[in-house]
């Protein structure tokens, strides 16, 4: 899903702190995996595809996910090992920086 | 100047020649990982037989033919981690990879996509080709046709893939894809002269171009 315009930045920005709720209401073990900072003036990006999915073991610094910006694709890392609690931005979803796209405990 | 490689600079230059498309992402991943680890930069140049390559963003629709059908004109197709859609590489485009660590480059990817098309709206007025860029589409256009392809991957703030210069390139081959997903020409560097250009003189510009911008 592909979003677009004021009314779905609005809704990115609530999901994007739903994610936040979510994954903090969880273990206080969880480490969640955020979309960084990418320059000035990129405020979101859309997530491409997934290296791994829920439940697999993952070392810290493995390649977890993409995200696409302005014809730059962008690999995100695990900053942790442990194994991937939850995916919120799924295959195609845009997220703004800083959004959780999901968590590892 | 296939295998020319340039030590003693800033950043380390290595000229490829005629490589696979397959082969030469093998070599650019190796390279990144010296690079990450703290190698120099590398500036590799090199040319690919006809290759497709669809990026993260690709529509199917920008593959304007069946797959096979497209094989079957000695076309590979293959799909790669870098942002953007479809584009073409073949014989006669100048391909340049930077693979530059931007943590010691400002670690800003929209800045560095700018300085791309800095540089080569810069290589081209070397050739007396008056080019520009245009503000939401990535590339860089004379007049209304597309000349060069930018396309990026970064991996731990090292970047990979990068510019398709068409030089000399047959762009008949153009017309089994929308470049970019976009209904939009290609031309050559050889289109707008009236006549084939050096790719050697092209890549020696475009590594003076990179050593000014990226030093």
């Amino acid at each position: 899903m592909i979003l677009h315009g004021r009314m779905n930045s609005r809704y990115l920005s609530v999901q994007c702190e739903r994610n936040r709720k979510v994954a903090a209401g969880g273990s206080e073990f969880m480490t969640e995996i955020i979309l960084p900072e990418l320059g000035e003036g990129i405020t979101k990006a859309t997530i491409a595809c997934w290296h791994a999915k829920v439940g697999d073991s993952l070392q810290e610094g493995q390649e977890v996910c993409e995200a696409v910006t302005d014809k730059a694709s962008f690999i995100i890392e695990a900053p942790i090992a442990g194994k991937l609690k939850s995916i919120s931005i799924i295959d195609g979803q845009e997220a703004f920086v800083g959004c959780v796209l999901g968590t590892i405990e | 100047m296939p295998g020319m490689e340039s030590m003693g600079q800033a950043m380390i230059v290595e000229d490829w020649g005629l490589i696979k498309y397959a082969d030469g992402y093998e070599r650019q991943m190796q390279c990144v990982g010296k690079v990450a680890a703290g190698a120099k930069d590398h500036l590799i140049l090199c040319e690919h037989p006809p290759a497709i390559t669809l990026g993260r963003m690709t529509n199917q629709a920008s593959l304007l033919y069946q797959p096979k059908d497209i094989e079957e004109r000695a076309v590979t197709i293959t799909t790669v981690d870098r942002g953007g859609d479809v584009t073409l590489h073949a014989p006669g485009q100048l391909v340049v990879y930077p693979i530059f660590n931007l943590n010691n480059h400002g670690k800003d990817l929209r800045i560095y996509m700018q300085m791309l098309e800095e540089v080569a709206v810069d290589l081209l007025k070397n050739f007396g080709i008056l080019a520009i860029s245009i503000p939401g589409q990535r590339g860089v256009f004379v007049g209304p046709d597309k000349i060069i392809s930018i396309g990026v991957g970064v991996r731990k703030w090292v970047t990979y893939h990068g510019l398709g210069i068409n030089v000399n390139t047959d762009l008949s081959l153009f017309d089994l894809i929308k470049p970019c997903g976009l209904n939009v020409r290609m031309t050559s560097m050889q289109k707008l002269k009236g006549h084939a250009v050096l790719i050697k003189d092209v890549k020696t510009k475009a590594v003076e171009q990179f050593q000014k911008y990226f030093q």
